[in-house]
Parts: C-alpha cells; sequence; structure tokens
C-alpha cells in the first residue's frame, strides 16, 4: 500500500487519535502500557467490535437501528430460558441467533416493505424487544454456569481472549464481504442513493430486509458474548449498547447520511472508546465526567469529517 | 462609458488545484439588456456565476458595479449588490405557502419580530403582479410546478429589488408553453430596467430574448457580441472551437428482425400502445406533457403502473415488475436526470459503471478488481470520458461526461435495448454529437434504440422510425427523415397530419 492511499483512508484520523491517545494514557498512569491491560481492552471492545460490523453496514445502507442492545436482552434472556428447560447448549445457542435474526427480519420488514421510518421502527423495536425479555424473565435474572458459554467471552486461546478472536474473524469476514462482494457493492449503491440503485435494478427492499436480517443475527452472537462475560442472561443486559456500537461505526468515518463507511474503522472506533474508558478509569476520573469526554470525542470525531468533507467540496 | 454598465467584470481569474478553470474573464451588463452566457460544460460558466454572486472569491480580477468596484466575501454582499440568482436546483421550503418562501429571506429584517401577514400577502401580491405571474400565494410550495416555483424565485428576487438577476438554464426542466411563459417573464423584466444574465444551451433562445452573448471556451472570454451581429453557426463554432457541419450520424443504418413488440399496452396512463422495435434501430418517441412518453418508458422499464397487454422481447414475454427484471432481461435505462436517477454522485466512476452489472443474471457474486479497473479503462477510452482517472467521484464531472459514464453502466451489461429518456438533457453541444455518434455506433453493432425527447432536432436527426404519443394513445407513427416538425406537432397535439 503506498502513501497515497493510506492517505486517503477515510478512518486515518483515527488511527492518529488513537496513537495519541495511548501515549497520553502511558505517561499518565503506570499500568496503562502494559500487554494484560491491552488485553483487558481489547476484551472489552471485542463485543462492540463485533456488533459494529454489520451495524456499519446498517448505516452504509443509510439507516440506523437503535434495537442492537434490546436484541442482546431478548435473545440472552430466550437462551436462558432454554436453557433452564434443559435444552441442548448447541440448541439454545442456535435459538439466540436465530431469536436476533427474527428481530432483524422483523425490523427489515417494517422498514422496507411498510416504509415505516428506521428510527422510528428500531426505537419502538428497542422499547418492544426489552419489554418482551422483561415479561420472559419477570425481571430476573438467570444465571449461566455452562462451559461452552463460558468460554465464547472469558476463554482464551493462543494467548488471547476468545472474543477477541470472534471479533477480528467478523472483522476480517465483513471487510471482504463489503469490498468484494456483489452484496457489499449493493448495500454501497442503496445508500448512496436508493433511486439510482432501485434504476439499476437492485432490488432495495430484498437488500434492506438482508442487512437487518444480518444485523440481528450477530446481535444474537453480541448476545452469546455478553452473557458469558457478565455470566448470566438478564433483561438489562445490553443496555445503552446501540449507543456505543453507533459512535464506534461514526468514529470510524461512516457517514449517517449512508454511501460510506468503513468495518475496520469501526473496530479501531470500538478499541479508541475501549481505551478511553481504561484510561480514564486507571486515571480516576470520575464516571460522570467519563461520559462527558466520551461525548466530546465523538463530537470531535463527526467535526474532523465535516470539515475535511468541506475541504473537498471547495476544493472542485 | 462606464456609468452605462450596471455591471462590468475586468480580468477574473480563479484556479483549483490543477485546473484554471477561469483566465482573464470579463464581461459587461446594461440596464434593460438580457446577455447570454454560452460555453460548453467545462467552460467556465459556473466559476463566473459563482464568483459573481459571492460563493467564491476570484484570484484576481475586479468586478465594478455602477462604476464601483466591489468585493463579495459572501452570498450576502452580491444580493446587497443588488445580483440574485435563479439557480437549476430551486431552494424552497416544501412545507410553507408561497407568500411564506416568498419572503423567507425578509423575515429576518422586520422590526418586529412577529410576522403582519396581511401586510406579508399585499407585498406578495404586488411583487406577482409586477412582473405579470399567475400564482396562488395560498399554495403550499411542494404543489407547485417547477416552472411556478421558478416564477417564485424571480418575483423573490424582484422583491429584493435585484437589479442584476442570473437564470442558471432555467428552461432545462419546463415544457414548452412554460418556456414561452418565462421568456415572456424575462422581457417584462427588461422593462422594468432588471439586467438579465441567462445561461442556456438552447440557441432559440437565445435568437428570442437575449440582446448580447457572452461566449466562454476553456475559462476564457472568446467574444461578446449583439446578438443582431451573429448567427447560430457562428456562436456554435466560437462555442466549440470547431465548425460543426454534421451534428447527427448519417442514418445509413439497416435494421434487423423485430426484437421488441408491444401490442395493447394499456395502463391507467397508457392507452392501447402497439408497436414494434427492430434490432439496430432508433426509435424516437415524442409527446407533450401528459401525453404518456414519460409513463410509456417508465412502464417499458418495470417503473410503471400496472398493464395489460403484450410486451415480447425476442419472442418472449417480458416481465415488467421491477427495473431488476428488465436488467436480467438485457434491457436499459437511461433516465432523464442522471444526477438524481443515473449516478451516485460521490462515488467513483469506476464504482458507478459498476453498479447495474452485477444485477445480470450471469454475473459473478464476487467483485473482481482488476476486471473492474480494466474494463472502467475501457469505457473511459472508448466513450472518451474527460477525467484524470476512473477513482474519481462522478460528482467532478462535467455534464455530458456524466452522461458518458451513466451509459457506460448500461452497456457494461452488454444490453440489446436502451431506453433512452432525454439523453442530452442539459448538455453541450459539442458532447451532444459525440453521445449522437455513440448511439449510432450501438446501433450498427445490433443494439435497438427507443429514444423519448422532447427537443425536436434530436427527433428528426436521430430517429429511424418516430412515435407521437397523444393523451396516452399512439397518435402518429412517421418514418425518420421523411416527416418535418410540423407534422410531428401536429400528431402531439392530437390533429391528423395532412
Amino acid at each position: 500500500m503506498n502513501l497515497k492511499r493510506i492517505k486517503s483512508l477515510d478512518f486515518l484520523p483515527l488511527v492518529l487519535a488513537y496513537i495519541l491517545i495511548i501515549v497520553f494514557f502511558s505517561l499518565a498512569s503506570p499500568y496503562f502500557f502494559r500487554m494484560s491491560n491491552f488485553l483487558n481492552i481489547a476484551l472489552y471492545a471485542a463485543n462492540i467490535g463485533v456488533l459494529a460490523c454489520t451495524m456499519t453496514l446498517v448505516i452504509i445502507s443509510g439507516n440506523i437501528d437503535l434495537s442492537v442492545g434490546a436484541v442482546i436482552s431478548l435473545s440472552g434472556v430466550v437462551m436462558g430460558l432454554l436453557l433452564q428447560k434443559g435444552l441442548s447448549i448447541w440448541l439454545a445457542m442456535l435459538a439466540c441467533l436465530a431469536v436476533g435474526a427474527l428481530t432483524g427480519l422483523y425490523n427489515g420488514f417494517l422498514i422496507a416493505k411498510l416504509k415505516i421510518n428506521a428510527f422510528i421502527t428500531t426505537l419502538a423495536g428497542m422499547q418492544m424487544f426489552r419489554g418482551l425479555a422483561y415479561i420472559l424473565t419477570s425481571g430476573k435474572a438467570i444465571t449461566l454456569s455452562d462451559p461452552v458459554i463460558k468460554a465464547i467471552g472469558r476463554g482464551y486461546s493462543l494467548g488471547i481472549p476468545n472474543a477477541v478472536w470472534i471479533m477480528l474473524v467478523m472483522v476480517v469476514l465483513f471487510s471482504l464481504l463489503l469490498k468484494y462482494s456483489a452484496f457489499g457493492r449493493r448495500v454501497l449503491v442503496i445508500g448512496g442513493n436508493p433511486h439510482v440503485a432501485f434504476l439499476s435494478g437492485i432490488n432495495v427492499k430484498k437488500n434492506i430486509i438482508g442487512i437487518y436480517v444480518l444485523n440481528g443475527l450477530v446481535g444474537g452472537l453480541g448476545a452469546l458474548i455478553f452473557c458469558s462475560q457478565i455470566g448470566s442472561a438478564m433483561p438489562q443486559n445490553g443496555v445503552g449498547m446501540e449507543f456505543t456500537v453507533i459512535s464506534a461505526v461514526i468514529l470510524g468515518g461512516a457517514s449517517l447520511s449512508g454511501g460510506k463507511g468503513s468495518i475496520v474503522g469501526a473496530m479501531f472506533g470500538a478499541l479508541l472508546l475501549g481505551t478511553l474508558d481504561n484510561g480514564m478509569v486507571m486515571m480516576d476520573i470520575q464516571t460522570y465526567w467519563q461520559d462527558v469526554i466520551v461525548g466530546l470525542v465523538l463530537i470531535f470525531a463527526v467535526l474532523l469529517d465535516v470539515v475535511k468533507n468541506r475541504k473537498t467540496v471547495f476544493a472542485r | 462609458m462606464p456609468e452605462n454598465y450596471i455591471l462590468k467584470a475586468e480580468g477574473i481569474s480563479k484556479s483549483y488545484p490543477g485546473v484554471k478553470a477561469l483566465d482573464e474573464v470579463s464581461m459587461e451588463m446594461v440596464p434593460g439588456r438580457v446577455l447570454a452566457l454560452l460555453g460548453e460544460n467545462g467552460a467556465g460558466k459556473s466559476t463566473l456565476i459563482e464568483i459573481l454572486t459571492g460563493a467564491q472569491k476570484p484570484d484576481s480580477g475586479r468586478i465594478y458595479i455602477q462604476g464601483r468596484e466591489r468585493r463579495f466575501n459572501h452570498p450576502i454582499d452580491a444580493k446587497s449588490a443588488g445580483i440574485s440568482v435563479v439557480y437549476q436546483e430551486l431552494s424552497f421550503v416544501p412545507e410553507l405557502t408561497v407568500a411564506e418562501n416568498l419572503f423567507i429571506t425578509r423575515y429576518g429584517k422586520a422590526h418586529s419580530p412577529f410576522i403582519n401577514w396581511k401586510k406579508t400577502f399585499e407585498q406578495g401580491r404586488r411583487a406577482i403582479d409586477e412582473i405579470a405571474l399567475s400564482i396562488d400565494l395560498n399554495q403550499k410550495m411542494r404543489d407547485c410546478t417547477v416552472a411556478e416555483k421558478q416564477q417564485v424565485e424571480i418575483a423573490r428576487a424582484i422583491h429584493e429589488d435585484a437589479r442584476i438577476l442570473i437564470l442558471d438554464e432555467p428552461t432545462s426542466a419546463l415544457n414548452d408553453k412554460e418556456i414561452r411563459n418565462l421568456l415572456d417573464n424575462i422581457r417584462s423584466l427588461k422593462k422594468r430596467g432588471v439586467s438579465v444574465l441567462l445561461i442556456t444551451h438552447k440557441l432559440e433562445e437565445i435568437f428570442s430574448v437575449c440582446d448580447d452573448v457572452l461566449i466562454l471556451r476553456d475559462g476564457r472570454t472568446i467574444a461578446q457580441k449583439t446578438i443582431t451581429e451573429t448567427n447560430a453557426d457562428e456562436l456554435v463554432s466560437l462555442m466549440t472551437g470547431r465548425e460543426i457541419s454534421d451534428m447527427y450520424p448519417s442514418r445509413q443504418r439497416e435494421p434487423g428482425e423485430v426484437l421488441l413488440s408491444v401490442r395493447g399496452l394499456r395502463s391507467s396512463q397508457l392507452h392501447n400502445i402497439s408497436f414494434t422495435l427492430r434490432r439496430g434501430e432508433i426509435l424516437g418517441v415524442y409527446g407533450l406533457m401528459g401525453s404518456g412518453h414519460l409513463e410509456l418508458g417508465m412502464t417499458l422499464f418495470g417503473c410503471g403502473k400496472k398493464t395489460t397487454g403484450e410486451v415480447l422481447l425476442e419472442g418472449k414475454p417480458l416481465s415488467m415488475r421491477a427495473p431488476g427484471d428488465l436488467v436480467r432481461n438485457s434491457v436499459a435505462f437511461l433516465p432523464s436526470d442522471r444526477k438524481l436517477e443515473g449516478l451516485v454522485l460521490d462515488q467513483t466512476i469506476r464504482q458507478n459503471i459498476f453498479t447495474a452489472y452485477y444485477e445480470l443474471k450471469g454475473s459473478e457474486g464476487w467483485i473482481r478488481q482488476k476486471k473492474e479497473r480494466a474494463n472502467a479503462e475501457k469505457w473511459v477510452a472508448d466513450l472518451a470520458i474527460k477525467t484524470p482517472g476512473i477513482e474519481n467521484t462522478a460528482a467532478s464531472l462535467s455534464g455530458g461526461n456524466q452522461q458518458k459514464v451513466v451509459l457506460a453502466k448500461w452497456l457494461e451489461t452488454n444490453p440489446k435495448l436502451i431506453i433512452l429518456n432525454e439523453p442530452t438533457r442539459g448538455i453541450d453541444v459539442g458532447s451532444k454529437t459525440e453521445i449522437y455518434k455513440i448511439l449510432d455506433r450501438l446501433c450498427r453493432s445490433g443494439v435497438s434504440i427507443l429514444m423519448i425527447t422532447s427537443e425536436m432536432p434530436e427527433l428528426l436527426g436521430m430517429s429511424d422510425r418516430i412515435l407521437v404519443l397523444h393523451e396516452g394513445g399512439l397518435s402518429a407513427v412517421f418514418e425518420g427523415g421523411q416527416v418535418s416538425q410540423n407534422d410531428i406537432m401536429v400528431a402531439a397535439i392530437g390533429g391528423t397530419p395532412t
């Protein structure tokens, strides 16, 4: 890769900012710059990184999904209940993924076929899915002790957390899908201009539904990782997670108006948010201030993008 | 002498990285006269307008308004100097009424934070009466036609005491009657002493309403002439820098067997239309607004209303539920609005060329970058698309070159039938002839073309046969080359040709 191509990467400023943050925390805290701490960060960021893969597709297609956190809650709870009923672990995990995919199908159908605004549809979905999770469990947590589940989120292979392996595989898989598959190209065209996509023969509705089903499916995978990491399935799982995922995707260079985004960038976005979190805890920064700082970082990143785009418009 | 000019610009230059957009351009405008700004796409017209309206700052040069030098740092400066512009893309708030939109820029200057609606309406009525417009002030903006929106924009400019009005290709989206109306509006503006700068590609408009003409080519002033001193041929050769003797390729094509046959096609907008289209034939379609000519194209490409009747491609029934069905059957569709319907503007030329290809039946589900690059390069060379490279965005191209990219996108699908909807709208003369040549070449290789156009010269110059529609039905079929403009018009308004 030559210098010009590196320069054209949308998430380049993010990587630079990331390096700056690492340098800063390393100077600020003696415990920060250690292999064990980096693995900690990666472990924390892994779930966000996994979810960000398909969220990037959703956002590139010009849509949004606010229901991810609630999908994590609902599919986890369904898995927990099935395990309680004595279902085998593999079938229960499959059910977890299936519930995720079903929520995606529901969202996608409403958005593509019934033309309900994606924000509204998934905002409603966010309420409903979590509501269902509360109804199913009467608000109680289900402890998960199965070794297979434990291994997903807390196990290590070759010295690296399994969750991080999962994230890496997903990032590679979806990056390839976006760049080298006809499906990926359709997502880009639909996000760039849905009308042009339709007039080019692309079945826009089918593809939008497909994107949401994928996002739901990956939500189910996120539920597996999440439940494993906290050791239980409960309706409160994943509260607010959709915002962290969307933030990671935006930090990674995606545009909310669609047509543009990077999955590798989104992974760096997730890592950056994880690092910030970790570093601020080490520096003993008050939780409330942590929220303010994360918000500022997001605004700063988007601002950078706006300034960059403005330059290119005027350079024409 | 300077007192006579309302606007005088001297030595205006502007460079962008790699391009000299304007090179020492000079121009003069006189009160009560209409100046036509003529030039091929990429000649620097847009940049010149941007400088005159304060959207861009020139690298060098001076602008005088009534003999006094002015510097525009912001569009507001140009507006306060009396320069208003009506762009092709009109800017309104669709949910507000005409009256509200008319005063949208003036709310801020009111002495009171409240709006006096009675007064607002009185003023609006006056602004509209002054140039003899007929619009309902209570109408919502989104219900207005393009022509009405333009009139509102002009009224807004007049209301704001514009002394110089710039109209950027105002007639490109209007029908014949609306064009006549607009030209009348321009004449009444002239009487009021307003200077008008009219950007247009249509020579007939220039000769009917303009007093002077300014010609730009490659960012330089080629000439500023009084209209009576010149003629169409001279203008075209000044604009392109070459003599255009044969705008249209010779029509000696030999169409083969029938490719498309349409029998009794009906929908809520089409009444019993039957015709055939042979291989290697250009079938022109003409109709006035509302005649169903646009719907015919949309319907055949699967974006129309529900239909009955029979449409056969190579003898087999053609499914027309969605564009995807047609693409898979080697039918292509070039929409009239390339920016909104043909291209994803901020994606690369290469990506745009490959937006329809993957919808073909036999196409791979995987993208091979090498093949994409090679084919994109091939189309850029074949169709003479002017660009530094295939990884530039479609937005960076001029109109004519954008249209060629849309063509390339469809040629990559190797179509048997191409439906064209206004193939050269808003494209300069030079690019038009190039596109005509490409179409001719395609026909000779056996591709069939259904060309829907409202440009009479193009219709007459290119078609092997011509269908004329009237009120959704087929009104007449003519052999190309043997028909006059008059015959076509008579058929279009529903008369029987003599």
